[in-house]
């Protein structure tokens, strides 16, 4: 429930250990290494390492091509959606054992080469078919069409007219069949038709005009054997090629199973390639070498335990040191909270993560970013949805990690929204009967209930900044800040309560509260007088300026009705829809208008949670943050494995289990 | 209002006085569905120009420019919710004092829908370079633009407090 304690680290051991130490720390994943961007490496450990480092990426290149064949051959179907997608969980020195026992460079070269294979077997079987289609039109020819270079006396020629010209032409033969011309047609294809054309040499002439005539296209034998002995040919050869292709199909079969320790090898080669590319940036001295940076403070022992059972004791020294004051703003952060607050930790990021002496405010903003997204969409059939949904997916679907990560963020909203939809007794839009506020009749109590949840928002990010002061001993500041202001509108919230709630109606309350009120605008004006000591009246006149911030509270609390408004907006959307879909006759209704309401609905659903994420955390950022967040912490990026296809487990991982 | 009506043959004027609380609410539910309309189709347009250009380059990136395109289409939304809780008003005996809160309504919501819409939707616009640049910031351009969203969320607000509602109640 907070920032994790840090210590610093400066860690000394011979050269010959870094690429074990290196990896003892991915597999580690607790210690934040600081680079040292201006590294004394040594130039011929330099030469070395640029070498690994090209190797490395050479072998990453030989994988990914290798397994986007094996992906390229799965089928793509929607069934792969349900398949199992989550990551393994090894650890370490687990990874490296099986990736360095197979052998994985020989497994690449078989796919590739068997894909190459597989190229080359469909390159041959499309030039077979296309001799096959040449060879067709010569098939039904009886003679030989090499005999026609041959002949002495007579001049024969094998091509086609088109389809139209057929009968003027064949008339055009005939005309000279006396004098030695003929015909025979062979065969026809979609629009000409194939013909052989005898005669004798000296009419070759008049054979030229006609052929001419009808453009007659003559074409040449392309085999050097007689028709039989090409399509035999061709035929074996085809045969020869389907078995092949079986053969090879066989291959890809039995190499599918490579996927996995494919997907092995790549991490095992991201994690060399990631201490390749570290061992550029820590400090060389000599035979040693210094690494430092931050190591969470929790897991010292075990990282002490671990490297005094790889590494013999006199060739390292460790030193841990606390964090001091004016290192507060280099340590790095990692938060820690329960099970449900850390799916919403990446909202604080996404802000900025807190300075290490500043409190998380991830907690307090988590309880009421579920509030306020629940009451913004609000509806029990919209809820439920997005929780089957949730549920479904978490049950009975194995999906990588930030898939995991979004679906829990979703999960655990659906609760607040199926608990503002039973108070507004809205379902898909329909009002129910036990409604304790109806949309979109009960505007006012609807705004009302807004600023009130707005005034506890407030009020705890007043508190919050009240944590702050004390934890950094700013006494003064924390009067004129967060106390002045919670008490303002503590004394206000006592006299509105005191004057409009049947309650509470007792007249001394409300002076309780006006005292208050004033309490605190005293202590805005008169702190910083006292604070100012002689120019007491520059202090006064700073405390009225500061006075004038109430008008930016009047505008945070204004603020707070769009989650009325956005909760009316969805309600009112959803009953439009119903109110249209009701208009349809009865037998459309209850056919394509369900069809129709699902996706009206969904699209409803879709647009009521964006609107509400981003408002939420509007919310969060201006009005909540605003009061007391400054930020501004760097993230701790421990040094660790790619963890691109593989957890690397550790007992922390463990802990963390998300599902 | 009886003494409004000129008693001689119908003129042009007799009809609209005749008729004025009709023709006041239809007018509200025409500006408050056409107004905040051509604020959300306006903006929208900007922002599919400038995010299908980056489309062309980053196609993987379609999801998150949806949810970008989405920051132009709540006015609109709003102009419609408004319209139609004004068209439930829409009956036999409808007051003029309806009628005129009903135009007041819609033309609030128009309006500000039409005027907001285009200014969100440039600072949108204006988001699709963190997303080209910047993916992982690309939240906190969204937020901008966002914001912008608060002005046409309290326009909604005092709509829906003027317009009266008539629904199953």
């Amino acid at each position: 429930m907070a920032i994790v304690k840090m210590e610093k680290l400066v860690f000394i051991f011979k050269t010959k250990y870094l690429d074990e130490v290196l990896h003892l720390m991915q597999g580690f994943q607790g210690i934040h290494i600081e680079s040292n961007y201006d590294s004394t490496i040594p130039p011929s450990k330099k030469v070395e390492v640029d070498k690994y480092i090209r190797e490395t990426e050479k072998n990453l290149q030989d994988i990914n091509a290798a397994y986007a064949i094996l992906k390229e051959r799965k089928s793509t179907n929607i069934l792969n959606l349900f398949k199992n997608s989550e990551e393994k969980k090894l650890n370490i020195s687990e990874l490296t054992k099986i990736v360095e026992e197979s052998n994985w460079s020989k497994i690449l070269e078989e796919v590739i080469q068997t894909d190459r294979q597989l190229q080359n077997n469909r390159t041959k079987r499309q030039e077979v078919t296309k001799f096959s289609d040449k060879l067709k039109i010569w098939e039904p020819l009886k003679c030989n069409p090499l005999d026609f270079k041959r002949f002495h006396r007579t001049t024969a020629l094998f091509g086609s007219v088109h389809k139209k010209h057929v009968e003027d032409f064949t008339e055009n033969i005939i005309r000279y069949e006396e004098e030695g011309m003929c015909y025979d047609m062979v065969t026809e294809n979609e629009d000409r038709v194939y013909f052989l054309l005898l005669c004798h040499s000296s009419m070759n002439e008049k054979l030229n005009t006609i052929i001419n005539e009808f453009s007659f296209s003559v074409t040449e034998y392309p085999f050097d054997k007689p028709q039989a002995d090409v399509k035999h040919e061709l035929e074996t050869e085809d045969a020869r090629l389907i078995e092949e292709e079986a053969e090879i199909g066989k291959l890809i079969i039995e190499q599918s199973k490579y996927d996995e320790i494919l997907a092995f090898a790549e991490d095992y080669n991201l994690n060399a390639l990631l201490r390749h590319k570290k061992s550029l940036e820590i400090t060389y001295d000599g035979d040693n070498i210094e690494i430092d940076g931050w190591i969470i403070a929790d897991k010292r022992e075990q990282f002490k335990k671990l490297l005094e059972e790889h590494i013999p004791g006199e060739d390292y020294r460790m030193f841990f040191l606390p964090v001091k004051d004016k290192e507060i703003d280099e340590v790095p952060i990692k938060l820690k909270n329960n099970k449900l607050v850390s799916v919403y930790e990446n909202l604080t990021e996404m802000y900025s993560l807190p300075k290490y002496n500043e409190i998380d405010p991830t907690p307090v903003m988590t309880i009421f970013y579920l509030i306020f997204f629940g009451l913004m969409v609000a509806d029990i059939g919209y809820g439920l949805a997005i929780f089957l949904i949730g549920l479904f997916v978490k049950r009975f679907l194995k999906v990588k990690r930030n898939v995991k990560k979004m679906v829990n963020f979703l999960f655990y909203l659906s609760f607040p929204i199926i608990g503002w939809g039973i108070i507004f007794g809205n379902i898909c839009g329909i009002q129910l009967s036990f409604a304790l506020i109806h949309i979109p009749l009960d505007i006012f109590p609807l705004i009302i209930l807004s600023v009130i949840f707005g005034f506890f928002h407030i009020m705890s990010g007043l508190i919050m900044q009240m944590i702050n002061q004390v934890k950094l001993k700013n006494y003064a500041d924390m009067l004129t800040g967060g106390t002045s202001w919670f008490l303002i509108f503590l004394g206000i919230a006592v006299m509105i309560l005191a004057k409009m709630t049947p309650w509470f109606e007792i007249d001394i309350l409300f002076y309780i509260g006006l005292a208050v009120t004033l309490i605190g605008v005293g202590m805005v004006v008169v702190v910083p007088a006292v604070q100012y000591g002689k120019r007491w009246y520059a202090g006064f006149g700073k405390g009225l300026y500061a006075l004038y911030g109430a008008l930016g509270y009047i505008g945070d609390f204004v603020s707070y009705t769009r989650l009325m408004a956005l909760a009316v907006a969805g309600g009112s959307v959803a009953m439009a829809f119903n109110t249209i879909l009701d208009f349809l006759p009865l037998p459309v209704k209850f056919t394509l208008g369900i069809v129709l309401a699902v996706i009206l609905h969904g699209i409803n659903i879709l647009l009521s949670m964006l609107s509400a994420y981003v408002h939420g955390i509007r919310l969060e950022f201006i009005e909540f943050f605003g009061k007391f967040y400054t930020g501004g912490g760097k993230k701790f990026e421990p040094f660790k494995a790619a963890e691109k296809n593989v957890i690397i487990s550790d007992t922390e991982n463990d802990k963390k289990e998300l599902l | 209002m009886e003494e409004l009506i000129i008693e001689n043959a119908p003129t042009i004027g007799g009809f609209f006085v005749e008729n004025a609380p009709q023709i006041l609410t239809v007018l509200g539910i025409f500006l408050a569905i056409v107004l905040a309309g051509i604020g959300s189709a306006k903006g929208g347009a900007m922002i599919s120009k400038a995010t299908t250009a980056l489309i062309s380059v980053q196609p993987e990136k379609f999801g998150q420019s949806l949810v970008l395109y989405m920051m132009s289409a709540s006015q609109g939304l709003y102009g419609f919710i408004i319209g139609f809780l004004i068209f439930m008003n829409l009956g036999e005996n409808l007051t003029i004092d309806t009628a005129l809160k009903c135009f007041a309504a819609g033309a609030i919501m128009g309006v500000a829908g039409l005027v907001t819409a285009i200014a969100q939707s440039t600072a949108a616009t204006a988001g699709v370079q963190v997303l080209a640049k910047k993916p992982e910031h690309f939240m906190k351009g969204l937020l901008y633009s966002a914001m912008i969203e608060t002005y046409a969320i309290f326009a909604f607000v005092i709509s829906i407090l003027v317009v009266p509602i008539n629904i199953g109640g």
